[in-house]
C-alpha cells in the first residue's frame, strides 16, 4: 500500500524530467532487447561448433575403427604371411589401447559411441574371411586397413587442429600417432596399392569424413541472422541519437530547413 | 499517405531476423539428431566377430599362457599373452628365490599365468622360468618375476592395472616394470 502511494508520488512529482529522458529510455530498451536476443543465439552456435558434433564424430570414428580392426588383426594372425601376422598383432594391441582411451573419454564427455561395426566394415571383414590364406589375404588386409586408416587420419588431423576441447585435443594427439604408425606398418608389407586409395576414401561409411566439420548452410544463415539483428539494433540506436541531436539543434541554432527535411520524413 | 511509425521498421527487421535464427537453429538441431541416429547400425544380420577376450572369459585358453614381446605405439615394448592382453609383475613378490606373495583373493583378481604355454614369441627364452605356487599350481616367471593377468583388463594391451596398490605394473620383455603412462608418453614425445 505504502509503496504504491510512493510510486504514485514519484510518477507525478517530476513530469518534465521523465518526458525529457524518454528517448534515452527508448534507446536503452532497444539495446537491452538486442542483447537479450543475441545472448542465446551466440551460446547455441558456440555449442554446435566448439564441443559436441565434431568431437563426437572423432570418438565414433576411432571407436568404430577398433571394432573391425581388432577382429581383422586376429584374422591376420591366423591367415597372414609372417609379416602380416606381426602387423595384425601390433594393430590389434594398439587399437585395444586406443579403445580404452576412447571409451573413457566417451564416458567423461557423455558422448555415446557405437558398439557394432558398420555394414561397410562388416563387408570388409567378410572379404577377409573369404580370402585364401597367404598373399590373397595379405592384399585384402593391407589395402582395406590402409584405406580406412587414411580416412580416420584425416578426421584426427582436423580435430587435433581445431577442437575446443582439451581432452579431445590430447586424445587426437595420441590417436594421430597410433594411426600414423598403422599406416606405415601396413605400407611396410609392400601390399598397398596407392593408386586404389582414393576409392575407399570416398566410400559411404555411416560417418562421412568431412561433412560435419565444415560450415553448413544453416550455420551460415545463423550468422547472417545475427548480423541482421545487430545491424538492425545499431541502426535504430544511431537514428535515435541522430534524431535527439538534430532536435536539440533546432532549438538552439537557426539552421536552414533543408537540412532537417531528411530527418522529419523518417 | 499512410505514415509508418518510425520504430516499426527496425522492429520488423529484428523480428524477421529472430524468426530466421530460431528456424535455423531448430533445423541444425534436427540435422545433427538424424546424423547421430545413423551412427548406430545395430540392426543388421548378426555376424560372429572374433574379438580378443579377457582372461575371465576363458581362463584355460592355451594362448593365454603364451608369452609374447610386442611394441605398442605409446608404451614401447611390453610383455603380453598370446591374445595380446597385458602381463603384470608384483613389486611385493621376490625374484631370488622366485616367489609369489599373491594368493587367494589376490590371485582371483590377479590371475597367475600358467607355466608351459605355447612357444614364446619375441621373448628371450633364457629369461622364462616357472615356480610352484602355494596351492601347488605352476606359474610362469620372467627374469624371476612371477607373472599375472589382470581381471580388470578388457582389451588387448589394456593397462588398467598399472600402478594398482602402487605395486602392480606391466612388465617389459626384459623383466623391468613399465611405469610410463599414455599421458606421460604424450607429454614427453611432444615436449621440449
Amino acid at each position: 500500500m505504502r509503496s504504491a502511494s510512493e510510486l504514485a508520488t514519484l510518477e507525478f512529482d517530476p513530469p518534465s524530467a521523465l518526458v525529457r529522458a524518454r528517448p534515452l529510455v527508448r534507446i536503452l530498451f532497444v539495446v537491452l532487447a538486442v542483447l537479450t536476443l543475441l545472448a542465446p543465439g551466440t551460446a547455441s552456435t558456440a555449442q554446435t561448433t566448439a564441443v559436441s558434433d565434431t568431437d563426437a564424430v572423432l570418438l565414433t570414428k576411432v571407436r568404430q575403427a577398433g571394432l573391425w580392426e581388432m577382429p581383422s588383426g586376429m584374422m591376420a594372425m591366423e591367415k597372414g604371411s609372417p609379416q602380416v601376422k606381426a602387423v595384425g598383432f601390433a594393430i590389434m594391441m594398439d587399437h585395444g589401447r586406443l579403445d580404452v582411451a576412447t571409451r573413457a573419454l566417451s564416458a567423461k564427455l557423455n558422448s555415446p559411441v557405437p558398439d557394432q561395426p558398420s555394414d561397410e566394415q562388416r563387408g570388409w571383414l567378410l572379404e577377409q574371411m573369404n580370402a585364401a590364406p597367404g598373399p590373397a589375404f595379405d592384399r585384402v588386409f593391407a589395402n582395406r586397413l590402409r584405406a580406412a586408416h587414411g580416412q580416420v587420419f584425416a578426421v584426427l588431423a582436423q580435430l587435433r587442429a581445431g577442437t575446443r576441447n582439451d581432452d579431445v585435443r590430447a586424445f587426437a594427439t595420441v590417436g594421430n600417432q597410433a594411426v600414423m604408425r598403422h599406416m606405415t606398418m601396413l605400407e611396410s608389407t609392400g601390399m598397398v596399392d596407392y593408386t586404389a586409395l582414393p576409392e575407399p576414401a570416398v566410400s559411404t561409411t555411416a560417418a562421412p569424413a568431412g561433412a560435419p566439420l565444415g560450415l553448413d548452410t544453416s550455420q551460415i544463415a545463423v550468422v547472417a541472422a545475427l548480423f541482421l539483428l545487430v545491424g538492425g539494433g545499431l541502426f535504430y540506436v544511431l537514428r535515435q541519437i541522430k534524431g535527439n541531436r538534430s532536435r536539440g539543434r533546432v532549438r538552439t541554432s537557426s539552421r536552414p530547413a533543408t537540412v532537417r527535411t531528411g530527418g522529419s520524413h523518417g | 499517405m499512410i505514415r509508418i511509425p518510425r520504430p516499426v521498421v527496425p522492429a520488423a527487421v529484428c523480428l524477421t531476423a529472430l524468426a530466421l535464427l530460431t528456424a535455423c537453429t531448430a533445423g541444425a538441431a534436427t540435422t545433427s539428431g538424424g546424423y547421430a541416429g545413423q551412427q548406430m547400425p545395430g540392426m543388421q544380420a548378426p555376424m560372429t566377430l572374433a574379438m580378443p577376450q579377457p582372461i575371465t572369459a576363458n581362463p584355460n585358453d592355451p594362448m593365454k599362457s603364451q608369452l609374447r614381446g610386442a611394441k605398442t605405439f605409446d608404451l614401447g615394448l611390453m610383455l603380453v599373452d598370446g591374445t595380446g592382453y597385458t602381463i603384470y609383475r608384483y613389486d611385493r613378490d621376490s625374484t631370488d628365490p622366485s616367489r609369489s606373495n599373491c594368493n587367494d583373493a589376490c590371485a582371483a583378481k590377479w590371475v597367475p599365468v600358467k607355466a608351459g604355454g605355447p612357444a614364446p614369441i619375441d621373448v628371450d627364452p633364457s629369461l622364462i622360468g616357472q615356480i610352484t605356487r602355494d596351492d601347488g599350481t605352476q606359474q610362469a616367471t620372467l627374469a624371476g618375476w612371477p607373472l599375472y593377468h589382470f581381471t580388470g583388463d578388457s582389451e588387448p594391451a589394456d593397462t588398467s592395472g598399472q600402478g594398482a596398490d602402487q605395486a602392480w605394473y606391466p612388465i617389459a620383455p626384459d623383466g623391468k616394470k613399465i611405469t610410463l603412462t599414455q599421458d606421460e608418453w604424450r607429454q614427453n614425445a611432444f615436449g621440449v
